[in-house]
């Protein structure tokens, strides 16, 4: 059964707009208007349920100052289910939001030597308010943590839960600067002008799969006494032999002993006893003043970029108009993914999801424009892609 | 139509490479509309077969075989981990 897997969130939308729209395995929002541009969003469905998920946030980055404007964009590639993704698409927004409070610091003076100092949360690591790395890292961080709580309470239930996990890969535009954090192998790419003419890629996300020199090596310095932390088979590396990514959030099995164990199934199961978690949902995080010749963003899944290289996609979007340019990515991956398996691209469009993974991943692309002459005082908006 | 899907498996069975001449739209000469190529067994032999086959519950067991040996990775076309004359045998019953 093909089960649709959008919705709309709220907000509001401006009516030149394209609508969001669902065709078969295939949704998307050809071109909409965030804080300081536009953007185009389009996913499709491989898995028998929809693992991926996505979100774009404009207007207020906190729940009690409307000067914190910005925008937020997440691409959160699912596996093991659709769990971990939907949950990250729930709550590492509003998780972002509260750590972003404004400071208020009142210097009361009371016998000389009393300071009083009010701030509503004791966690906040922001300044006026601010979006910082901080402020992500933790918001990242609490989600895993409530992931895992959420997992342990259904242990007995639903003990499969601990094997789901999530790539989140997440992008907050304020005040001149993007702040690209990625746990996972998502990838954020930037398209900036050249002096001599056309768009150049430039990467802004490090991947965490093992099959990234970077990646493994990092998780080898992290486990220097675990001579299994990484294990070659079929001619990929996977973390204990099991799972490619090397951050992510969930994948409780890999987090904490007390998940490693039966009724979880046993190829989700690693051998030996461990304390230390072997993955990690701490983002790397890149901070980029955004530049004139910055023309815009592609944030996009693996089920992308394992079809299309960074410039391929750049150059896709640089040459093409932008109404419905992330469904054009989308149609490009997928040619590419029928003419890997020897077909017709109208072929590979019958193929009804489940078996369809066979031919390509779950696929989540979202371009966004970057002018930055413009105030960032847009309606605000909210859309959400990839729901059951 | 089994028969000719059979001869069709049967005349290509035998080429190992995948590198095959292409039509302008890129498309492989060799392979039909409505159809794809799986590699069989250890010697990964090319097989061209109809789309139709992936909504039968003997070929997605195949596929699942494919899953747990090698995950979805297949840079060099979907393998499937199975012996020629298994896949000859099970292949003949669909149509």
């Amino acid at each position: 059964m093909v089960k649709p897997f959008w919705r709309i969130g709220s907000g509001t939308e401006r009516s030149k707009i394209s609508p969001t729209k669902n065709d078969g395995l295939t949704w998307y929002k050809d071109l909409g208007l965030h804080a300081f541009g536009e953007f185009s969003m389009a996913m499709i469905q491989a898995n028998s349920v929809m693992e991926d998920q996505c979100q774009i946030e404009s207007g207020p980055l906190t729940f009690n100052n409307l000067a914190v404007q910005g925008m937020f964009v997440g691409v959160y590639d699912g596996h093991g289910g659709p769990e971990a993704s939907r949950f990250i698409a729930d709550n590492l927004f509003p998780n972002l939001k509260s750590k972003t409070h404004t400071v208020f610091l009142i210097l009361e003076t009371l016998s000389d030597t009393l300071t009083l100092m009010f701030h509503t949360s004791t966690e906040f690591a922001s300044e006026g308010g601010e979006i910082s790395e901080e402020v992500i890292r933790n918001a990242f961080s609490e989600t895993d943590e409530d992931f895992l709580m959420a997992v342990k309470k259904q242990w007995r239930k639903n003990p499969q839960m601990a094997s789901v996990g999530s790539c989140c890969l997440a992008v907050v535009i304020s005040n001149g600067l993007v702040y690209m954090a990625n746990a996972g192998d998502s990838r954020a790419v930037l398209g900036r002008y050249e002096r001599g003419g056309g768009v150049r890629a430039v990467q802004l996300s490090v991947e965490h799969n093992a099959n990234v020199e970077s990646a493994r090596q990092e998780l080898w310095s992290m486990h220097p006494n675990d001579p299994n932390i990484l294990v070659m088979k079929h001619r990929m590396w996977r973390v204990k032999g099991i799972i490619q990514v090397t951050k992510s959030i969930g994948d409780a099995y890999l987090k904490r002993a007390e998940f490693n164990r039966e009724p979880l199934l046993p190829k989700y199961r690693v051998a030996e006893y461990f304390t230390k978690p072997i993955l990690s949902a701490d983002p790397s995080v890149t901070v980029t003043r955004l530049k004139p010749e910055d023309e815009f963003m592609i944030l996009a899944s693996d089920g992308l970029w394992e079809h299309l290289s960074n410039q391929e996609a750049v150059d896709i979007v640089h040459s093409s108009p932008r109404q419905g340019i992330a469904r054009r990515l989308l149609k490009a991956a997928l040619k590419e993914a029928a003419k890997k398996r020897e077909m017709r691209y109208s072929d590979l469009q019958e193929i009804l999801p489940g078996v369809r993974r066979h031919f390509h991943d779950d696929i989540t692309v979202i371009v966004v424009y970057l002018n930055t002459q413009t105030n960032g005082w847009a309606s605000p908006l909210s859309i959400r892609g990839g729901y059951p | 139509m089994i028969k000719q899907i059979l001869k069709r498996c049967s005349s290509l069975g035998k080429k190992q490479s995948n590198v095959y001449s292409e039509d302008e739209n890129g498309h492989p000469l060799d392979v039909p509309k409505g159809h794809f190529v799986v590699y069989v067994g250890e010697n990964r032999v090319r097989y061209v077969v109809p789309i139709s086959f992936l909504t039968r519950p003997e070929f997605q067991l195949l596929l699942q075989q494919a899953e747990e040996e090698f995950g979805f990775d297949h840079d060099m076309g979907l393998t499937i981990p199975c012996d020629e004359a298994v896949f000859r045998s099970l292949t003949s019953m669909l149509g």
